[in-house]
C-alpha cells in the first residue's frame, strides 16, 4: 500500500477525493495498465513533496490539480510508476522540489515542460538527462525569472549531448549571466567587465564574452578540455543496431548543402556534432550526390593521413576509408568494416 | 463518466505526410514532448481546416459512430488481397488511409453544403449521423432535434414552411401584407429531413422548391434561405416509402450514402454505451466544431482545388458514354437516351434490335440515361473534397474513382435488361450500384488508355487552334482547318463502330466545322 499522505498535501487529497478518484477511473478504462498502487504509492510520495511545499492550503490545492493531472498522464504513458528508475522519475522527485518557486507561478504549463525536456533528452542516445537535471536543480537556485530558467535549460540541454540544438542555443547564450553559464559548462566564467583587481579570479576562469566567442568560433571548443591545434578524433556517431546504435550496415556519409548526411541501407540521416555530443536524426531529404570539392578545410587520404592547412595527423585506424566529408571545421569519415561515422576536428 | 475518452479528438496530424525538406531543428522543440501542453490548446486555433476536418471524421468513426466500414480504399504501394468462397470474393487491405464512407460523405457534404440521403434499414443510425453534423456545423444538440423535418404522410406545406400570422390574414389588404411565421429550420445552415419519402406528393414539390432553389413560398411571400448542408434519410430508396419521390427531388441529391449493417464484434462498444448512459451526439469536442465563417473559408478552399488536364480528360470521357443511343433518333443531335425517355415508349422497343457494339467496352448501353450538367458539377465539387480532406492542392485519379459511385448512385439508372448483367460475375452489378459504376469508370479509364486518348486525342488539337480565336486568320489556313476535321471524320466513319465517347466528339468537330464555315463565308463576303 502507498505511504500515510501527510501535511498540507493530504488535505487537498481529502477535499478533492471524488474529483480525483472520477479521473483516475475514467483513464484506467483506456490504460488498462495503470497501477493503482504505484499511482498512489507516487501521490503519497514525490507529488506530495512538492505539493507540502505550498505555504497554505490554497495555495497547495492550486498547485494538486495541474500535478496530478501530469503525474496521471506520465502514468498513463508508462513514463513513471514503481519499477521505473527513469529520468522522468528523478526531476519529479529532485527537479520539482528545486523549481518550486517558479511553479507556484506558472503550475500549468511548467512541470510538463520540463518533463518534456527530460524525455527528449533521455531518448537521445549520446545525451545526458541525469547531467542535464542536476544542472537545473543548481541553477533554480539563481535564475531569477521563469524565462532565465527555461532558456538556461535549453543552452543546458545542448551542453548535456543535445548537439541538434547548437544553432538555437548560441543565440541564446548571449543573454545568459555569466554564474548561470558557469553552471552548465561546468567551469568558472567570469563577466567581462571585471577589473584588475580579481586577476586572480579572471587568470583561472574564462572572461565571458571570449568564452562565448570561443563557442561560438569552434564546434569542437570543450572548456572542460585544454585546448588544442591537433588535429584529432572528437567524436563519433552510429553504430550497429543489434548493439544499440542507429545503423543497420557500414554508413558512408554524404555532405548536401553545408549539412552532413549518413546514409545506410535502409535510411538517411542528418548528423548534428561538436564537443558535447553527436545526434543523428532521420532525414527525408535524399542528399544530393556532390562531387567532392576542390580546396576542402580537411582532408584525409586512403593511408589516414589528415591534413588541415599545415596541420596534420596520421590515423592508421582510418585507412582504406569508404566515404569522407568535411563540413566547415569538421571531417567525417566511413570505413567499409565499422558501422560508425568518425569525426575529426581541432578542440582549440 | 466516459465524457473524456470519447471526447478524446486524434492527435494532430491525422494524415501525415513526408516531413518537408526543412530538417532543421528548434530549440523550442526541446520543450514539446509526450506531456501535453495547455498552449497547444491555444494553437488549435491556427489548425488547418483539412486537418480539422480530418480530426471530426477520426472523432466520429472512433467514439461515435460504430462504423468500422473501409470501403473508400486508397493504396501506397502495392496491398494485400484474398479470395474467398466459390463467388471469388475479393478481399483487399488497403496500403493507404482508407475511409469508411457513411461517416466521411456526410462529412464532405458539410464541407461542400449540398443535399445528402442516407440510406438504410431502420436503426442503422441515418438520422444520428445526420444529427452529429448539425452540431459539428455548430449548432446545439436542442436546437438540430428540435429543427428535424419529419417526414409523414399527414405533413403539410404549413407544416414545412410555416404559416400566415391570423391577425394579418384579416387585416392585410394586399397580399404583401400578409406576415408569415415562417419555421425557424428555414434559416438554418444544415437542415434535416428525416425520412423524405413519408412526405406526400404535394409537400414535396414545396422542398422541391426548397432544395432545388433556396427559398420558400407562402401566398406571395418569399423567405430567402442560406447556403445549406441538406441531409435527408430515407429506409427504401428504391421506390418505396408511403409516398413515391418525385424525379425532380431525386434528381436533387446531391450524393447517396449507404447506412450498412452493425458489426456484432462491436457489440462490447454497444454494452459500454448502455453501461455508462451516454449519447455520443452530448459529447462532440468543442475543437472539432466548425463556425459557419470556417465552413465559407472551407469551401472557398476546396473550390480552389486544381483537377489536373489529364484527369479532366478521363472524366470527360467516362461522362460522355452515357447520354448517345444510336436507335433513338436518325439526326445525329436527337441520338440521345432523352429522346427515347420524352417518347414514353418502352425502352426495350428501341434499343433491343443491338448494334453488334462490343458490350464490355460499350458501357453506355448498361444505363437508361445519360449525366446531367447538374451531376457532373456535383461530381466535381465532391472530388475536389475528397482531395481536400486528404491534404491535397490537387484532386488525383484515386479520388474520383472513390467518389464517384456516391455522387452517381441515383443518377445513373440501370438498363436491367442490358445482356451485360446477364452474366454471373456481373449479375449483381444490378443491385449493387457502388461497385457498379466504379466497374463503368475502371472500364471506360481502360478504353481510354487503350485508344492512347491522352496522346492520340485529335479533338485536342482542334480545341487548341479554335481557342485562339479567329481573327486574322487567312481563307487558306480555314481551309485547312476544314479539311483536317473532315478527314477525321472520314477516317472514324470507316469501319468503326459508333460507339457514346465518339459521339460528343463528333458533335464538337461539326459544331467547329460550322463555325469555320460561316467564317469562311463571311471572309469571302468582306473580300467583295
Amino acid at each position: 500500500m502507498g505511504r500515510q499522505v501527510e501535511g498540507v498535501c493530504a488535505e487537498v487529497l481529502e477535499k478533492r477525493r471524488d474529483e480525483f478518484n472520477k479521473k483516475f477511473i475514467q483513464a484506467g478504462r483506456t490504460h488498462r495498465h495503470l497501477d493503482p498502487e504505484g499511482f498512489l504509492e507516487f501521490l503519497g510520495g514525490p507529488l506530495c513533496q512538492v505539493v507540502n511545499q505550498a505555504a497554505d492550503f490554497e495555495k497547495a490545492d492550486r498547485l494538486a490539480g495541474p500535478l496530478y493531472e501530469l503525474c496521471l498522464e506520465l502514468f498513463c504513458k508508462g513514463l513513471l510508476g514503481r519499477d521505473h528508475g527513469s529520468a522522468v522519475n528523478r526531476a519529479w522527485q529532485e527537479l520539482f522540489p528545486a523549481v518550486f518557486s517558479f511553479m507556484e507561478e506558472d503550475v500549468e504549463t511548467l512541470p510538463a515542460l520540463l518533463i518534456n525536456s527530460v524525455y527528449n533528452i533521455s531518448m537521445e542516445k549520446q545525451a545526458r538527462e541525469n547531467q542535464w537535471i542536476d544542472i537545473m536543480v543548481r541553477i533554480a537556485k539563481v535564475a531569477k525569472t521563469r524565462t532565465e530558467l527555461t532558456e538556461s535549460g535549453m543552452v543546458a540541454a545542448w551542453r548535456c549531448g543535445m548537439a541538434v540544438y547548437r544553432d538555437g542555443a548560441l543565440e541564446i547564450v548571449d543573454r545568459l549571466g555569466s554564474r548561470i553559464l558557469s553552471i552548465i559548462f561546468g567551469t568558472l566564467i567570469t563577466d567581462s567587465q571585471r577589473t584588475d583587481t580579481q586577476e586572480n579570479t579572471v587568470k583561472t576562469g574564462f572572461d565571458s564574452k571570449e568564452f562565448v566567442a570561443s563557442l561560438k568560433g569552434n564546434r569542437w571548443f570543450d572548456p572542460s578540455m585544454p585546448p588544442s591545434k591537433n588535429l584529432a578524433i572528437t567524436g563519433f556517431a552510429g553504430g550497429f543496431k543489434g548493439f544499440g546504435g542507429s545503423l543497420i550496415d557500414p554508413p558512408r556519409v554524404q555532405v548536401d548543402d553545408g549539412r552532413i548526411f549518413v546514409v545506410d541501407s535502409h535510411s538517411t540521416w542528418q548528423l548534428y556534432a561538436d564537443a558535447f555530443g553527436t545526434n543523428l536524426r532521420r532525414s527525408s531529404i535524399v542528399p544530393s550526390k556532390q562531387k567532392t570539392p576542390p580546396g576542402l578545410a580537411i582532408t584525409i587520404d586512403r593511408d589516414g593521413f589528415v591534413q588541415k592547412g599545415e596541420e596534420q595527423n596520421l590515423f592508421r585506424e582510418l585507412a582504406n576509408n569508404s566515404s569522407t566529408g568535411c563540413v566547415r571545421d569538421s571531417l567525417f569519415v566511413c570505413l567499409p568494416s565499422s558501422h560508425y561515422v568518425f569525426i575529426i576536428g581541432q578542440r582549440g | 463518466m466516459a465524457e473524456q475518452r470519447y471526447r478524446k479528438v486524434s492527435a494532430s496530424p491525422t494524415k501525415p505526410k513526408s516531413k518537408s525538406s526543412k530538417s532543421d531543428f528548434d530549440i523550442a522543440d526541446l520543450y514539446k514532448g509526450p506531456v501535453s501542453l495547455k498552449d497547444e490548446a491555444v494553437a488549435e486555433e491556427d489548425l488547418n481546416l483539412d486537418e480539422k476536418l480530418r480530426q471530426a471524421y477520426f472523432w466520429l468513426v472512433n467514439h461515435a459512430v460504430i462504423s468500422p466500414f473501409y470501403d473508400v480504399e486508397y493504396d501506397d504501394g502495392p496491398n494485400q488481397k484474398f479470395t474467398f468462397g466459390d463467388q471469388k470474393v475479393k478481399v483487399s487491405l488497403p496500403s493507404d488511409q482508407s475511409y469508411s464512407s457513411y461517416v466521411l460523405l456526410p462529412l464532405l457534404n458539410l464541407a461542400v453544403r449540398r443535399r445528402c440521403l442516407l440510406v438504410g434499414g431502420p436503426g442503422r443510425g441515418k438520422t444520428q449521423i445526420a444529427i452529429l453534423m448539425g452540431i459539428l456545423g455548430g449548432y446545439d444538440i436542442r436546437e438540430i432535434k428540435r429543427s428535424i423535418q419529419h417526414g409523414q404522410p399527414q405533413m403539410t406545406v404549413a407544416d414545412l414552411l410555416g404559416n400566415p400570422m391570423p391577425s394579418s390574414l384579416i387585416s392585410a389588404q394586399k397580399p404583401e401584407e400578409i406576415v408569415i411565421a415562417w419555421r425557424k429550420w428555414l434559416s438554418m445552415r444544415v437542415k434535416i429531413i428525416d425520412e423524405y419519402n413519408r412526405i406526400p406528393t404535394r409537400t414535396q414539390s414545396a422542398l422541391l422548391t426548397l432544395l432545388a432553389d433556396n427559398y420558400a413560398e407562402i401566398l406571395d411571400q418569399i423567405y430567402e434561405c442560406p447556403a445549406a448542408a441538406w441531409y435527408l434519410t430515407a429506409n427504401d430508396d428504391g421506390g418505396g416509402g408511403t409516398y413515391q419521390v418525385i424525379e425532380a427531388l431525386r434528381d436533387r441529391i446531391d450524393v447517396v450514402v449507404k447506412a450498412l449493417h452493425f458489426n456484432t464484434r462491436f457489440l462490447d462498444e454497444l454494452l459500454t454505451r448502455v453501461e455508462e448512459d451516454f449519447r455520443p451526439e452530448d459529447i462532440v469536442p468543442p475543437e472539432i466544431v466548425f463556425k459557419e465563417e470556417e465552413i465559407t473559408a472551407m469551401n472557398k478552399e476546396i473550390r480552389a482545388v486544381k483537377v489536373p488536364d489529364s484527369l479532366r480528360r478521363r472524366i470527360e470521357f467516362f461522362a460522355s458514354q452515357f447520354e448517345f443511343c444510336e436507335e433513338g433518333a436518325r439526326q445525329l443531335e436527337y441520338m440521345t437516351k432523352d429522346t427515347v425517355k420524352l417518347a414514353a415508349v418502352d425502352w426495350n422497343m428501341v434499343v433491343g434490335s443491338g448494334t453488334g457494339k462490343d458490350l464490355s467496352k460499350d458501357i453506355g448501353s448498361q444505363t437508361k440515361n445519360g449525366l446531367s450538367v447538374r451531376a457532373l458539377m456535383t461530381c466535381l465539387s465532391f472530388v475536389k473534397a475528397m482531395a481536400y480532406f486528404r491534404g491535397k492542392k490537387e484532386v488525383c485519379f484515386e479520388d474520383v474513382r472513390q467518389i464517384l459511385p456516391f455522387v452517381l448512385h441515383d443518377k445513373l439508372a440501370v438498363y436491367d435488361n442490358s445482356p451485360f448483367f446477364e452474366k454471373p460475375e456481373t449479375k449483381a452489378f444490378r443491385v449493387d450500384q457502388v461497385s457498379w459504376i466504379r466497374y463503368l469508370f475502371d472500364t471506360s479509364i481502360k478504353e481510354f488508355e487503350r485508344l492512347d486518348m491522352d496522346r492520340e486525342d485529335p479533338l485536342i488539337e482542334l480545341e487548341n487552334e479554335f481557342a485562339k480565336g479567329l481573327d486574322g486568320i487567312s481563307e487558306e489556313e480555314i481551309l485547312d482547318r476544314l479539311i483536317k476535321i473532315e478527314r477525321i471524320l472520314g477516317q472514324w466513319s470507316k469501319g468503326r463502330k459508333f460507339y457514346g465517347h465518339m459521339y460528343d466528339d463528333v458533335l464538337k468537330m461539326k459544331y467547329l466545322h460550322q463555325r469555320y464555315t460561316n467564317y469562311l463565308r463571311w471572309l469571302e463576303w468582306e473580300g467583295k
